[in-house]
């Protein structure tokens, strides 16, 4: 039952958001209401990281009453921190042992690109979820774990099987590393979706930028952090990467696509270089305009 | 002395469970996976002379050896206390009906066959030796696996007509036992000197033979990296490789020439070749996949992929993918723009042959749009 509530409740917030997606420049307009973001930048990751959860928990944390909390990182692959192609381990350390004070549970779903053995253990995320018992659930050897999802908004992609864990968590939080990508120009929250998706093999032939907004027009995170702490500007997701840039970020937003707008900064002109932000701008998924953002810089 | 007895079986059936667990029980430690197969003074010696070097290192010569002067010292001590496979043929001893089934002993024929075969570089039946024999046994979920695998079933099926017939009668290694031994060497050497001389010869004639049937060489099969030039010829299909292969991509051949019936090969359903992963190379028994250091395996070429563009989403559909150059560990692929869609390029100085792009392509038309094809002789990637 506990899986049917939480379905429904999806199923509501897809409903608001197709509200949205109707009029979302009128709305925008008519609401003063700026997206907030938030972008905390300095040397030490463990500050960023500490400044970033004191942050969440000063704007709602996970949401009142909330027990479950499910983490997808980005674990994909048989990398090393310095190598920047998974979420640096400092700053899970540091989301997992506040989120953990906080009395919520945390579970780290993953579908990685390569065998968990490598890629949980060199990315150093298996070390800090062991640390704090906290489990990371490798999906590629649990089918059993996904279950089908429908996908209200949808364009090209209407259905697609995701983990029970993301349905039956009271606060899904998306904590992605920024980095180039071959095929989406860059990945950051929408693109790191992906890495739940059972189906995401498919998706390249189906149109891989409607995908990944289609899929962000479901999975709605309540928070979404970004690592923009050290990034590849190519030869990404995998590396090793030879053009790295060091922002020293951790960008932070309730809107994964406001998120993904401001670090894709970091990268182009414009958030528009990247397609799928283009469509998520179009779909009325989040707030891709910096115009329309609350951006507080904060120096940690 | 009944306590000797029930304590030899005791032994023999432990050192059995042992060694089934070696095999089956993967994955294990490399030592565990290599220990059954790499037991053999047989191997090791044919395996030597057929390729001129002595590839075991110093570790992995103790084994053999060690068992070898056991069999100077005791003879066939290690058949009667040992061996997997002779502890297997002998349970039915009990219930067989000791009828002689095959009335001659051929295993000095076999085994001046190997040795003969190997002085001329190609181990020619080195493959019934029972610990390769017996190593198999992991690998039968694999259907190509049962080819060379058939001999366990038979000879066990065999043994309750005539008990343990392999052991007595056609053990290549159990004669090399009684060769080596100090006391009966001499004897059981001029006992057989007919099936030497008519070893020698077929060894010699199977050696200049066997290469010449349907022969494809270079092989197009992509092979573990470490394999020598001569891979299909001195590898026992112990199928240690295939086993230990922590993503499964090491697969028993279907079809093929002659001298590659059921050989171990490379395929990329799902998985490529780990960039940090060199097991294969550390556990095999016979110098077919020599052994590579973490570095050496990095830059070891076993193929070099090639798209196929009128099948690739990216070329033939316009689609964003590059799926291929996601999953390419050695950055080697390039991308090429085209009317503002990326395309993959495969760069060969770069490439490994590692199959991460082709276990990843999703390109639904023809299954997949990227193929490694092999490289034999392997290649070094410089730089």
């Amino acid at each position: 039952m506990d899986n049917l509530s939480r379905r429904n409740f999806i199923k509501i917030g897809t409903a608001g958001s197709a509200l949205l997606a109707a009029a979302p420049a009128a709305l925008s307009a008519a609401s003063k209401e700026k997206t907030d973001v938030w972008v905390f930048e300095g040397a030490n990751n463990r500050a960023l990281m500490e400044a970033c959860m004191k942050t969440i928990f000063e704007n709602g944390g996970f949401g009142p009453n909330a027990k479950k909390v499910a983490l997808k990182v980005n674990a994909a692959w048989d990398r090393t921190p310095e190598q920047a192609a998974n979420t640096h381990p400092e700053l899970v350390d540091v989301f997992l042992e506040k989120a953990l004070e906080s009395g919520v549970t945390v579970v780290i779903p993953e579908l990685p690109c390569q065998r968990a053995e490598k890629t949980f253990v060199n990315s150093g995320l298996q070390a800090v979820a062991d640390k704090y018992k906290v489990k990371m659930i490798d999906l590629k050897n649990e089918k059993d774990a996904f279950v089908d999802v429908e996908i209200p908004n949808g364009k090209t992609l209407k259905k697609e099987r995701i983990p029970r864990d993301f349905l039956e968590a009271d606060a899904i939080v998306n904590m992605p590393i920024a980095k180039h990508h071959g095929g989406g120009t860059l990945t950051i929250c929408m693109k790191n979706w992906m890495g739940t998706a059972e189906g995401r093999k498919f998706w390249h032939a189906k149109g891989l930028h409607q995908c990944i907004a289609d899929f962000s027009s479901f999975m709605k995170p309540t928070w979404a952090i970004v690592d923009a702490t050290s990034c590849m500007t190519s030869q990404g997701p995998q590396g090793p990467s030879e053009d790295m840039i060091y922002p020293q970020q951790v960008i932070l937003s309730k809107d994964q696509v406001a998120a993904d707008s401001v670090a894709a900064l970091l990268f182009h002109d414009s958030p528009y270089a990247v397609k799928y932000l283009e469509i998520a701008r179009d779909m009325g998924i989040g707030e891709t305009e910096t115009v329309n953002m609350n951006i507080q810089r904060i120096k940690v | 002395m009944p306590t000797a007895k029930s304590l030899r079986i005791s032994v023999r059936l432990l050192i059995l469970a042992a060694a089934l667990f070696f095999v089956i029980g993967g994955p294990l430690p490399i030592w565990m996976e290599r220990l059954v197969p790499a037991l053999s003074p047989l191997t090791v010696f044919a395996e030597s002379i057929a390729q001129r070097t002595w590839y075991a290192g110093l570790f992995w010569s103790i084994p053999p050896l060690a068992v070898l002067l056991l069999a100077v010292l005791k003879g066939r001590l290690f058949c009667q206390w040992l061996c997997p496979l002779g502890t297997l043929y002998s349970l039915p001893q009990k219930v067989s009906l000791k009828k002689r089934i095959l009335p001659i002993r051929l295993n000095a024929l076999i085994f001046w066959i190997i040795i003969s075969a190997s002085l001329l570089g190609l181990p020619a039946l080195l493959w019934l030796d029972p610990l390769s024999t017996f190593r198999r046994a992991g690998a039968w979920t694999e259907a190509a696996a049962w080819i060379p695998g058939l001999l366990i079933p038979i000879f066990l099926l065999l043994s309750f007509f005539q008990p343990q017939v392999w052991c007595t009668h056609l053990c290549p290694l159990g004669y090399g036992f009684d060769l080596a031994n100090f006391k009966t060497g001499k004897a059981v050497f001029r006992r057989d000197r007919r099936q030497f001389i008519t070893g020698l010869g077929l060894g010699a004639g199977a050696a200049v033979i066997l290469p010449r049937i349907n022969k494809s060489a270079p092989t197009p099969s992509v092979l573990p990296p470490g394999a020598t030039e001569h891979f299909a010829e001195t590898c026992t299909r112990c199928y240690a490789c295939v086993d230990a292969c922590p993503v499964e991509i090491i697969k028993v051949k279907k079809g093929g020439p002659l001298s590659e019936l059921a050989m171990p090969e490379l395929v990329f359903n799902e998985y490529g070749c780990e960039e940090s992963c060199n097991r294969c190379s550390q556990l095999c028994p016979t110098g077919a996949i020599r052994t590579l250091s973490p570095d050496e395996k990095w830059r070891r070429q076993v193929g070099v992929a090639r798209v196929e563009k009128e099948k690739c989403l990216a070329w033939a559909d316009n689609e964003y993918c590059m799926v291929c150059d996601e999953y390419c560990p050695y950055n080697a692929i390039e991308t090429v723009w085209e009317g503002g869609i990326a395309c993959p390029v495969v760069d060969p100085a770069l490439c490994r042959g590692c199959g991460a792009c082709e276990g990843a392509c999703p390109a639904y038309r023809a299954g997949k749009a990227i193929f490694v094809h092999a490289l034999n002789p392997q290649q070094k990637i410089k730089g």
